[in-house]
């Protein structure tokens, strides 16, 4: 079966343990939430194809498998991605003072092109609330990002931030491709994609 | 922050290389529970790859341990300015550069090198994959694949009279290639053909009639070409005079068995550098429950002596855990100095002469650079020595555009890399051969590796502490894999090593049920056609029985539709 | 405590998956019942677009929901006057069968539905499309489909053909397995390198081209003897195609008239007049019949009727042709006994120039060469025996069958396909040969011809008053193609 996705992207979530990164990616891929997610061991990433102008985009979101905790993500976890939700805990200042650290890890081992998105989440626990929402516009602005508020439990935002986030990739890929310069990097192979195409013994035989 | 930690782990792994990322990945994939430490700052050990200047700081501060007898030496002006003036070009010209002047040695100084250090990855311990070997199989039998991409190596080349050709590897290289005439193209992958059919009969003549001959032996038999000869000999098969036939052959079939699969050779290099493989295999053992911690020291680790349980000394805090698995370098002095039985523990030697340049131009012809140049791989020989070179383009993800980074390899003879390396380094970069790279950077060190001879201590079969093994001198990780798996299968015996690792999809939310279908797992459109279908179920005649495949029409639908087309 | 991984079992799996099946037939069930009671309705809107899609992008070979998407987007573009609004309808039409093509890039009605799109849609971008074929190409390169529509859409584009033909050289590169390739090639080089010379039959592409396209494909030959697709490629190249039309033979006396042709032609009344050297009409020939009783035929007889039309035998007669397809339009007969004839034997092989035979025979020493290492090597025995028949059919005729003699045994599985092919190539060396014998052309005996297995060029014999064959070849005078000629007695 030929693939049948235009576009397939990698995003990234990243930020502190318990910011719910977790329950954000089981919103938006599952439009599920329980917390009982965050136990599931196993789980690498999650996908979700999305249309977008009669384009189908596949939404590739992987998640930092507790590596984030003592800021041990490998470099490996940032090659290729295309954009990156940073996600803070509106009732966690300390979440959000992390994201000062987590830029510039993204900055040395990300590709300089990557698209960020700031999100600061339970923003349903109003009442516990530790950093106000302009703070985060304005960090966004410093770094000039887009930002949004979200709630994974009360489902606010979710969908809203990554169909933002995939539009952009989205727009930024076309001008690359209207400027008739394709993505760099030759022929990048991905085992799971990749099938045995040419062999010695492939040939025409009719005679 | 270590008292975060659990006190209590099946196994604690120190080091991130790549044995050590193996067996940390095979434990926590069975559910063992796997603390992973690193005492340096960054993962992969000796096995990791740097940017410019952390490279440039190790070997500045003399390596450690595990990378010793370092020496680097830039070959370009401090910055741009001064080797402007040296070249006497015109003077007093502002810097603004353009990507394609960049092309040229003059436009490049250690301060412009330096400036794109984050677009280096270099390798400690580069190499290259069969496309159908071990680690390859590995990666995707464990489905540990997913985590890292590769490039095909773009060109197998090998020296023959002093020029560097270009090994044609698939049938369509044969085809294009202007170094064989017609006559030497049919013998080629006649050759070839008969190597990759060999065995298939077991009663092959060849078999009964080469036993116990060299490899050489057997091609002067078959009425080759003394170009095709050495293609096969130098960068098909990688042998010597004196490889056995049998030998020979296997590694022949080797090559072929991995042709066709990703690109034009049977060979593979990971994009960014061979520093991200036991990355990926630390996110496997994260992904499923392992802890990671970097920049930690071991203090101590004892062994409590009834119940062969090692408490390791991590900060001053003392964790338990059934087994540690550790770099060879990384066990603490104090518990070392015990002189307690380790498995594999033995004394470093040299064992790897590394050399690392950086070139404004690429190796041979245009040809074997079209494009932009890739990743080509040439094997070189120095009388009885061999060494492997390993050239990177930008298109790796391994140096900036404009900049070729190369890697020679070959097993220490001294304390010298530099002199090891010397017979191989003048074959192509020899200053006084115009079309040789002109060199911007070249850096020299050892890779130090366990002495194999010296007889390891009398290591009781209970043992707790388990050494794994250093680089060796190989082109892919074949050594080393089997090296991991013993380890792992003295630990557990029975248990499977990396089983496939289940996509996403495949795995049960805790609190789910499992035969229940997520209508989330249908495609969206179908999602609304079934909403609306329920909505206006009463008014509609639809039959659901006899469930003939969704989407697909059945025979008889198909034949009256066409019936109906123009 | 990090909770234990959970996979579902292969029971749970199948359950899961035959639930989901079972809600995709519903899905698919109530879709197509919506869209037959649309179309009943004619109700052709966005809704019956987006049904059909549905449908189309999981199985894009129902032909009945593509005329419905074209009554739709016909529909749709009626009461839209704005130009970019129209082609908007149609740029959907486009992203949308791209779609059905990535599901299956084989898909006869996805292809179709683009060349009707392209062709409806106010303004058409060929190029896009020439782009979008080598991205399919790149995914497979031996798509026909694919390679068909590129044919299409290159010319509309008006892309150069070198361009094509650089494009085309690159996927031979890639993948010389390819008879698609190799076809867009020949269909190509004729164009871009059009013969000049006047031999005849003409050659395909100017010699300098033609050096160069053997040269190429005897590399992919040698590189892999068991590809088929080179070895065609090379006797394209070398004029082993279709014979050009052409007369073979004409005889004729008071009674009786045969005319024959290398390829069947449908004769008509006015076509052949016989007429004298002053061009004063002696006879026009009607009332032709065909050998085979065919429409078209190569052999065609009729009865005079004793018409005196050879009045004086030694006068010089002509035979006026007015076939269309035929270039000679007067032939010059000769006189035989009582009656006038014209008989031109078969020339398979072409005469090359210096230049090309320079090529070929260092083709030639190449397999000879190889044949040394490779004594029994049949691609190498076959190229070198076509080589040879190239170069000089005359010089080399003993040569090339003593290695067919040779195919025949090491490669048995065909061992009648080369049989045969010896069997032209004696009856070609014959029928030359006869032309200067005593006995041409009242008499044609073949009996002495051990190795000829077969009778290939029928119309060729019908000029002379008897044949004789071999044993083996009896059967053949049961044919009505030879009783043609036997009964031609005079």
């Amino acid at each position: 079966m030929a693939k049948t996705y235009d576009y397939l992207f990698k995003l990234l979530l990243i930020g502190d343990s318990g910011v719910g990164k977790t329950c954000i990616l089981f919103r938006f891929s599952e439009d599920a939430f329980n917390t009982t997610f965050i136990s599931t061991i196993g789980i690498d990433f999650k996908i979700r194809t999305i249309e977008f102008d009669g384009k189908k985009i596949k939404l590739q979101i992987w998640d930092t498998a507790g590596q984030e905790r003592f800021r041990t993500i490998t470099t490996a976890y940032y090659r290729g991605a295309m954009g990156i939700m940073l996600v803070y805990d509106i009732t966690q200042e300390k979440s959000f003072e992390n994201i000062k650290n987590w830029i510039r890890n993204i900055e040395e081992n990300a590709s300089a092109d990557v698209e960020k998105m700031l999100l600061g989440n339970k923003c349903e626990l109003n009442d516990k609330r530790q950093v106000s929402r302009e703070r985060g516009e304005q960090l966004a602005i410093e770094y000039g990002i887009k930002f949004m508020e979200t709630s994974a439990k009360a489902s606010i935002n979710v969908e809203e931030a990554f169909l933002t986030l995939a539009s952009d990739i989205k727009a930024k890929m076309e001008k690359r491709l209207e400027a008739n310069n394709p993505p760099k990097g030759g022929h990048q192979l991905k085992f799971a994609e990749t099938r045995k195409t040419e062999t010695w013994l492939s040939k025409c035989n009719l005679l | 922050m270590s008292d975060d930690l659990p006190d209590k782990f099946d196994l604690i792994v120190i080091g991130t290389g790549f044995p050590e990322s193996c067996v940390a990945a095979a434990a926590s994939r069975i559910g063992k529970t796997v603390l992973h430490i690193d005492p340096n700052e960054y993962y992969g050990g000796v096995w990791a790859s740097f940017n410019l200047e952390s490279f440039c700081a190790l070997l500045e501060q003399g390596g450690n341990k595990e990378l010793r007898n370092a020496s680097q030496k830039w070959h370009v002006a401090e910055t741009l300015k001064v080797a402007e003036a040296e070249s006497d070009t015109v003077a007093g010209e502002t810097n603004i550069k353009t990507d394609a002047a960049k092309q040229n040695v003059l436009d490049w100084s250690r301060e412009t090198l330096l400036q794109q250090s984050r677009r280096f990855n270099l390798d400690l311990s580069p190499k290259i994959l069969y496309s159908a070997g071990r680690l390859v199989q590995l990666l995707v039998s464990s489905n540990i694949c997913r985590y890292a991409e590769f490039r095909a190596v773009d060109h197998v080349c090998t020296r023959f009279q002093n020029n560097i050709i270009n090994v044609p590897c698939s049938r369509s290289d044969v085809f294009n290639t202007k170094d064989l005439n017609i006559v030497e193209k049919r013998l080629l992958m006649k050759f070839l053909t008969l190597c990759m059919t060999y065995g298939e009969d077991k009663t092959d003549e060849d078999a009964l009639q080469f036993r116990g001959k060299t490899f050489r032996e057997y091609l002067q038999e078959q009425k080759v070409t003394e170009k095709i000869s050495i293609c096969v000999m130098q960068a098909i098969a990688m042998c010597n005079d004196d490889t056995s036939f049998e030998e020979g052959m296997a590694r022949t079939q080797q090559f072929l068995n991995s042709l066709g699969r990703y690109g034009n050779t049977p060979f593979l290099f990971p994009m960014y550098g061979c520093g991200e493989i036991p990355q990926c295999f630390c996110r496997l053992c994260a992904v499923f429950g392992g802890i990671y911690c970097l920049k930690r020291q071991i203090d101590d680790i004892n062994i409590e002596a009834d119940t062969n349980i090692a408490s390791v000394v991590l900060e001053g805090k003392t964790i338990k855990a059934q087994h540690v698995v550790s770099a060879p370098g990384h066990l603490p002095n104090a518990f070392l100095q015990r002189n307690v039985g380790v498995y594999g523990q033995a004394e470093l030697v040299n064992s790897l002469s590394r050399g690392i340049f950086l070139s404004a131009t690429p190796l041979g012809s245009e040809e074997l650079n079209s494009g932009g140049g890739g990743v080509n791989l040439l094997r070189l020989l120095a009388g009885t020595q061999e060494a492997i070179l390993i050239q990177l383009s930008h298109f790796s993800g391994t140096c900036p555009k404009g900049v070729f980074l190369f890697h020679i390899t070959t097993t220490a003879q001294s304390d010298q890399p530099a002199q090891d390396l010397a017979p191989f380094v003048s074959q192509v970069f020899n200053p006084d051969d115009e079309n040789a790279p002109k060199l911007l950077y070249s850096a020299y060190f050892t890779i130090m590796g366990r002495e194999r001879t010296s007889a390891t201590p009398n290591v009781d079969v209970s043992t707790t502490i388990f050494c794994t093994s250093t680089p060796y001198y190989e082109l892919d990780y074949d050594k080393s894999i089997i090296s991991a798996r013993e380890i792992f299968a003295k630990l557990y015996a029975d248990a499977e090593f990396l089983p496939r690792a289940p996509d996403p999809e495949e795995i049960v939310i805790e609190g789910e049920d499992p035969r229940a279908l997520s209508e989330n797992s249908l495609p969206d459109d179908l999602r609304e056609q079934l909403r609306e279908l329920e909505n206006s179920a009463e008014n509609m005649d639809i039959e659901d029985t006899d469930a003939a495949q969704a989407g697909e029409c059945t025979q008889e639908d198909a034949e009256t539709q066409n019936m109906d087309a123009d | 405590m990090h909770g234990r991984l959970k996979v579902r079992t292969t029971e749970e799996e199948r359950e899961r998956k035959k639930k989901e099946q079972t809600l995709k037939v519903k899905a698919y069930r109530a879709a197509m019942a919506k869209i037959q009671e649309k179309r009943r309705l004619q109700q052709l809107d966005d809704e019956m677009l987006v049904l059909t899609s549905q449908i189309l992008l999981r199985n894009p070979d129902v032909s009945t929901l593509w005329n419905i998407r074209r009554e739709c987007v016909e529909q749709k573009s009626l009461n839209i006057d704005d130009v970019d609004q129209r082609q908007a309808i149609y740029d959907t039409e486009l992203n949308f069968s791209e779609q059905c093509l990535l599901v299956n890039p084989k898909s006869y009605n996805g292809w179709h539905h683009r060349c009707w799109t392209l062709e409806h849609s106010p303004t058409a971008n060929w190029e896009r499309e020439v782009m979008l074929c080598s991205k399919y190409l790149k995914m497979d390169e031996r798509n026909f489909h694919t390679w068909d529509y590129r044919r299409y859409v290159v010319e509309k584009a008006r892309t150069s053909k070198q361009n094509e033909l650089d494009f085309c050289t690159e996927k031979i590169k890639a993948n010389f397995s390819n008879y698609s390739s190799w076809h867009h090639r020949s269909l190509l080089l004729p164009q871009l390198y059009p013969y000049e010379g006047d031999a005849q039959p003409k050659r395909a592409m100017n010699e300098e081209k033609l050096k160069e396209e053997l040269e190429m494909v005897l590399t992919a030959a040698f590189t892999d003897p068991n590809d088929s697709s080179a070895w065609f490629y090379q006797r394209w190249l070398l004029g082993y195609s279709r014979q050009e039309l052409d007369v073979c033979a004409f005889r004729c006396d008071n009674n009786r008239a045969v005319l024959s042709f290398t390829n069947p032609i449908i004769l008509t009344e006015e076509d052949v007049v016989i007429t004298d050297s002053k061009g004063n009409i002696k006879k026009k020939i009607t009332n032709w019949k065909s050998i085979n009783g065919a429409k078209s035929d190569t052999t065609w007889f009729c009865s005079l009727n004793g018409d005196k039309v050879l009045e004086h035998i030694n006068d010089q007669y002509l035979l006026e042709l007015h076939i269309t397809d035929i270039n000679v339009k007067q032939i010059t007969l000769k006189t035989y006994k009582q009656s006038v004839y014209f008989f031109k034997p078969p020339n398979q092989s072409f005469t090359f120039t210096e230049n090309v035979l320079n090529e070929l025979q260092t083709q030639l020493e190449s397999c000879e060469s190889l044949l040394e290492y490779e004594p029994d090597s049949k691609w190498t025995l076959l190229t070198s025996a076509l080589l040879m028949r190239a170069i000089g059919s005359q010089k080399y005729h003993d040569k090339s069958l003593k290695y067919l003699g040779k195919l025949e045994k090491v490669d048995i599985l065909r061992e009648n396909y080369y049989r045969d092919m010896a069997s032209k190539w004696i009856l070609e060396k014959y029928l030359l040969d006869w032309t200067s014998s005593e006995d041409f052309p009242g008499k044609l005996d073949l009996r002495n011809e051990e190795h000829l297995n077969a009778i290939f060029y029928p119309q060729y014999l019908c000029i002379a008053d008897i044949v004789l064959v071999s044993e083996k070849l009896n059967h053949y005078s049961d044919k009505k193609q030879l009783q043609g000629f036997i009964a031609f007695k005079l």
